[in-house]
């Protein structure tokens, strides 16, 4: 298999999902070829039911494409074990969701370290005080997720993504689940890891607001690519869903 | 990881230790089961060396073979004693007699009442053996010097309030005879419950059936001699006699009166093993169940880089803590139950000697072993069922787990596994040889089958919901409906969660088939071979029977009674034939025989019986055929005592009962006869006489010669024999209570995982305008219905097993016992009542906003 030679962290061609057979068969993704670069803040935008999450699923290696391959780091992860997987998402991803990020028996801070204490990795407390400065949770850390409202959650969720310094953070609606305040928090506090840290982030949202942070924005419809552009405001997005619809 | 597994044990704290009580439960029983033989051992230990410890040596009869009727020692003459004290190095040597059967009666305001408990524990009689031998110590009057005096053991003396110059009567098989209390002693560890009497020698010989004889004779050294050698000594003077040390006497003792305790043990120890056995159950449905509701946590620690080990180990760590924890407190319990178990007994009856309790290193291990390893190995399938939750199962709401290999081929499996088990309980008890290779084959394929029962189930748990929820239905409504869909939706949950119960009742199904075999077979026999209108045996015929005995003399003052036209004694002898290991039951026949018993002739007739001489004997028709005996055969026969007759047979009737052997002549059995007390008298009534008015005349006889004398008609019997049963199956099933216990905890459990399952359709019921009443309602049909598919498998397995057993035993017959398996199902019923309390409150809690928004 031939290598990548560009600076790509993430990198799928001719992705496609296919989900059941005959008539039935519904095609999620038609052959997508998306690379994302290094240090970029990346939106992935689209009418319901275009195939968002399914493209982030696969780019994640949380699932397995019908044809097509996916690089991860250089890393070809459609033919990879689940123990290589395993590996690769403990070393190179982070992620948020938009419900149930955190295990509801730990704490704030235990939840935090928890992937780096199940890859039995040392924890960087600089880097630890540092994000958790930058979360802003305070004296919130020995507190149970329950205890805790949905902003400081997914703001949890993120400094987690974050403490292992994955290759990328894929999120998937991070802030589908949030007022408009807390959303604009969560989205500011990972810009705020890309600009500051060079953190490279993908995520799937359907609120141009929170796409308005991102420096690339691509547009989904029907399992493809429809449209690929640089940074925009909300409206302009608006503007773009609407003609999509 | 620690964390999660700790905190998630944690979070899960009800349903953490509901499932550790069922575990508890199985460990305790198992602990406190051989904590108790262990105590009840030691007891006996310790009454025995005590009863031997100024003993230096003790003869007794050496036996050709072992009565399992329970008669230790075989009387000898007395002139061994002259030949013991004769050998060198004898200080003192005595020799004694001891009854099994010394019935002190104590009259009050005219009524005779036996100084005896109702439990059935021995009253025994001992002669006086004098300084050093007796280990009684006196503590009130002196011990019996003359003809008439006895000393009686404090306790039971005090039950009665019998006090020094007391007169009463003493019962033995010889008579009865008015004795006078001379003193009360005091025995530092008494067999608890037993009567015990003590005599002069003169006296014990005449009155327990000894003249001329001893039991044993008791040997103290001379000073400078060992024990040890002394007892050679006297070996090698007397090789016809079996020999020992006092503590070798002891030890013996102890370890005839232990295989009975051991018997014990190994009841008690089954119900423990299998109570862990359904305990493993309930683990393995809580942990799959529990597995199916974490996939979202499980799928996030996957997404987060947990691998399928770490997955895998924390739910095998979760299971090892509950293993753990529930073992440790399953040991604290089980000392507990030890003491539960010994009052049961007590209670009921049974005064066994219980001794200092003592945990002993090996049953704490063995604890740990079984309740870690059950709790382990039931988590296993679940713990890997863990490991294929897909990470992406995070993300995606309502992810289901994709059925595993041994899911897909689950009724294959099952039915694998169930004709597996069966084919082990039938090689068992068909192919087989040797009782532990029967029993651990029968023991471990019943094992195999309930778990085949419980996997096969899963295919037959919609149509027997149906059947079994259709009253639920038609008296619930939609409530019922939905219940039985719920119960029917996940058969594998129904089936395993009804397990425990299943578990439960198959053992007392198969107990109870049994009892009611045993007692059927009375009935049959009673119903069948007895003419005779009337028992009259010393206690009852099942009561004391072939062991007390009574006086033969009492036939006279029976014939003697208006309206009785005969009266025949029977006699029973243990006895081999000559030359081989087959035992043999010899039974006396008096001429009026027949008239009493039905025998069915193969060869000859009831003329035979009638003028049967001392020579003659009739044999079974089984016994015929296995020893190769035709009319006309001559064969010898010995007793344990090694005294032999020889015997022509003359006849040969059907096997019955009470023709399993050899029929002799009153006069030809006297010879062989270890005592010459009777088991019991038939008496048959003249035609026409009035039944009633020959009872009263019969039992005034009776009374008058010996006051333990019952008279008994059939159905008294069969009354006698029942309670009997009871007294044995009642306790056996008090401790299954314990399986019943475990499976509630289990029904809870299952519940309370399929409500919380269940929250956002029970939420929106209730938005639809369901009442709590009828959510409460909805979840008690559906325990119910649970349970009693696991009583209606239970009654199914337990009657095929016994069915199985009862045929390969032959002995006795087959029946349902119907009455009983009734009161099982209504058990049950109760069983899932109870088991719906929690979870119905819990369901019907339940607010009906946050169930509808709940994620
Ligand atoms: N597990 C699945 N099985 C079948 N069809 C699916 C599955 N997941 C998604 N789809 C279908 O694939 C298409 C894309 O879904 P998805 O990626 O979830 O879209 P989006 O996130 O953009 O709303 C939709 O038509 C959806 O119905
Ligand atoms: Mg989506």
């Amino acid at each position: 298999m031939s290598t990548i030679t560009t600076d790509a962290v993430v990198a799928g061609r001719g992705v496609a999902k296919r989900y059941g057979a005959g008539d039935s068969a519904v095609d999620a993704l038609r052959g997508v070829d998306l690379e994302i670069a290094r240090g970029q803040f990346l939106a992935v935008m689209g009418p319901s039911g275009s195939g968002k999450s399914t493209l982030m699923h696969i780019l994640a290696g949380l699932d397995t494409p019908t044809a097509g391959s996916v690089q991860i780091d250089g890393r070809e992860i459609t033919t990879a074990s689940d123990t290589e997987l395993t590996l690769i998402r403990r070393e190179k991803v982070g992620f948020i969701f938009q419900f149930f990020n955190l295990l509801p028996m730990l704490t704030a801070e235990e939840n935090l370290e928890l992937p780096l204490r199940l890859a039995g990795r040392p924890i960087d407390q600089a880097w630890k005080d540092e994000l958790i400065a930058a979360i802003g949770l305070g004296n919130r850390l020995h507190h149970r997720p329950a205890e805790l409202s949905g902003g400081q959650q997914q703001r949890v969720a993120v400094g987690r993504a974050l403490l292992t310094r994955p290759a990328i953070i894929f999120g998937d609606e991070p802030t589908g689940n949030l007022d408009s305040k807390t959303s604009a928090e969560v989205m500011e506090l990972l810009r705020h890891a890309v600009d500051t840290f060079g953190q490279t982030v993908a995520v799937v949202t359907h609120d141009p607001r929170a796409a308005s942070y991102a420096d690339r924005i691509i547009f989904l419809q029907d399992g493809d690519i429809a449209r690929d552009e640089g940074r925009m405001t909300s409206s302009a997005i608006l503007d773009v869903m609407k003609g999509l619809e | 990881m620690r964390h999660v597994i700790i905190r998630g044990f944690l979070s899960r704290k009800l349903r953490s230790s509901l499932t550790a009580l069922a575990i508890v439960l199985g460990v305790s029983m198992i602990v406190g089961s051989s904590v108790l033989t262990g105590q009840i051992k030691g007891a006996f230990d310790g009454i025995f060396l005590e009863s031997r410890k100024t003993t230096d040596v003790v003869l007794t009869q050496a036996t050709r073979f072992k009565d399992n009727q329970g008669q230790a020692t075989v009387p000898f003459a007395q002139d061994v004693l002259a030949k013991v004290q004769a050998v060198a190095g004898v200080q003192k040597a005595v020799g004694s007699v001891t009854s099994i059967a010394a019935v002190p009666i104590v009259i009050t305001k005219g009524k005779p009442e036996p100084l005896k408990s109702a439990g059935g524990a021995p009253a025994l009689g001992f002669s006086l053996k004098g300084a050093p031998f007796d280990t009684g110590t006196i503590t009130a009057g002196r011990a019996p010097r003359q003809n008439g005096e006895v000393a009686l053991e404090e306790r039971t003396a005090a039950k009665k309030d019998v006090r020094v110059g007391a007169h009463l009567e003493l019962a033995t098989s010889s008579g009865v005879r008015p004795v006078t209390v001379v003193g009360l002693f005091h025995f530092a560890a008494t067999v608890g419950g037993a009567t015990t009497t003590i005599v002069t020698l003169a006296d014990g010989q005449a009155w327990f059936d000894r003249t001329g004889k001893f039991d044993e004779i008791d040997v103290q050294a001379a000073s400078g001699v060992s024990a040890s050698e002394l007892r050679d000594r006297i070996r090698a003077a007397l090789p016809d006699m079996t020999v020992r040390t006092g503590v070798e006497q002891a030890k013996q003792e102890s370890a005839d009166v232990g295989s009975f305790v051991d018997v014990l043990g190994y009841a008690l120890l089954a119900i423990g093993f299998a109570s862990a056995f359904a305990g493993a159950f309930i683990i393995f449905i809580t942990f799959w169940i529990t597995v199916g509701q974490r996939i979202r946590e499980l799928a996030l620690l996957r997404t987060l880089g947990a691998s399928r080990r770490q997955i895998l180990a924390s739910v095998l760590a979760e299971a090892l803590l509950v293993g753990v924890i529930s073992s440790a407190a399953g040991i604290v319990a089980g000392l507990g139950i030890a003491k539960a178990i010994a009052a049961l007994f007590d209670a009921l009856g049974f005064g066994l000697p219980v001794g200092a309790m003592h945990l002993s290193g090996g049953t704490v291990v063995v604890a740990f072993l079984i309740g870690t390893g059950v709790t382990l190995g039931a988590s296993l399938a679940p713990a890997l069922r863990s490991t294929r939750i897909p990470p992406v199962a995070a993300i995606r709401a309502g992810a289901t787990l994709p059925p595993g290999w041994v899911s897909r081929h689950a009724k294959v499996l099952s039915v694998i596994v169930f004709t597996l088990g069966v084919g082990l309980v039938v090689f068992g008890i068909f192919g087989a040889s040797g009782t532990s290779a029967i029993l651990s084959s029968i023991g471990f394929g019943a094992l195999v089958s309930l778990v085949g029962v419980a996997l096969t189930a899963q295919l037959v748990i919609p149509r027997l919901a149906r059947i079994i929820g259709a009253p639920g239905v038609w008296w619930g409504g939609i409530p019922g409906r939905i219940a039985r869909e719920n119960a029917e939706r996940n058969p594998s949950r129904t089936a395993i969660t009804s397990a425990a119960l299943m578990i439960g009742i198959f053992m007392i199904t198969f107990v109870a088939v049994f009892a009611a075999g045993l007692q059927k077979n009375i009935s049959d026999v009673l119903g069948s071979d007895i003419k005779a209108s009337f028992f009259v045996a010393s206690g009852g015929v099942v009561g004391g029977g072939g062991a007390s005995g009574f006086s033969p003399a009492v036939a006279d003052e029976l014939r003697v009674v208006p309206g009785v036209a005969s009266v025949s004694p029977t006699t029973f002898i243990a006895a081999q034939i000559a030359g081989t290991t087959t035992d043999l039951v010899v039974s006396t026949a008096a001429p009026a025989f027949p008239d009493a018993y039905r025998l069915q002739w193969v060869s000859g007739s009831d003329a035979l019986v009638r003028g049967l001489g001392r020579t003659d004997a009739i044999i079974d028709a089984d016994s015929a055929k296995s020893d190769h005996l035709a009319v006309g055969s001559s064969l010898t026969i010995h007793n344990r005592a090694g005294v032999s007759a020889t015997f022509t047979v003359r006849g040969i009737a059907k096997t019955s009962s009470l023709v399993q052997g050899l029929l002799i002549s009153p006069e030809a059995a006297v010879p062989l006869q270890e005592r010459s007390g009777v088991a019991f008298m038939f008496v048959v009534t003249k035609p026409g006489a009035n039944e009633a008015a020959v009872r009263s005349g019969l039992e005034s006889a009776a009374a008058k010669a010996d006051p333990l004398l019952q008279v008994q008609s059939n159905q008294d019997v069969i009354d006698q024999a029942t309670t009997q049963i009871n007294q044995i199956t009642i306790p056996l099933y008090a401790l299954v209570a314990v399986i019943f216990l475990i499976a509630i905890v289990g029904i809870v459990n299952t519940l309370l995982l399929s409500v919380f399952e269940r929250t956002r359709e029970i939420g929106l019921l209730r938005a639809v305008g369901t009442t709590r009443r009828q959510v409460r309602r909805m979840v008690r049909y559906e325990s119910v219905i649970t349970s009693l598919i696991g009583a209606a498998l239970g009654v199914l397995v337990g009657i095929g097993f016994g069915a199985l057993i009862i045929t390969r035993l032959g002995d006795i017959p087959f029946t349902v016992p119907v009455v009983q398996l009734a009161l099982l199902f209504i058990i049950a019923f109760v069983a899932g009542v109870l088991a719906a309390i929690l979870p119905a409150h819990r369901a019907a809690r339940l607010n009906v906003l946050e169930a509808l928004h709940y994620e």
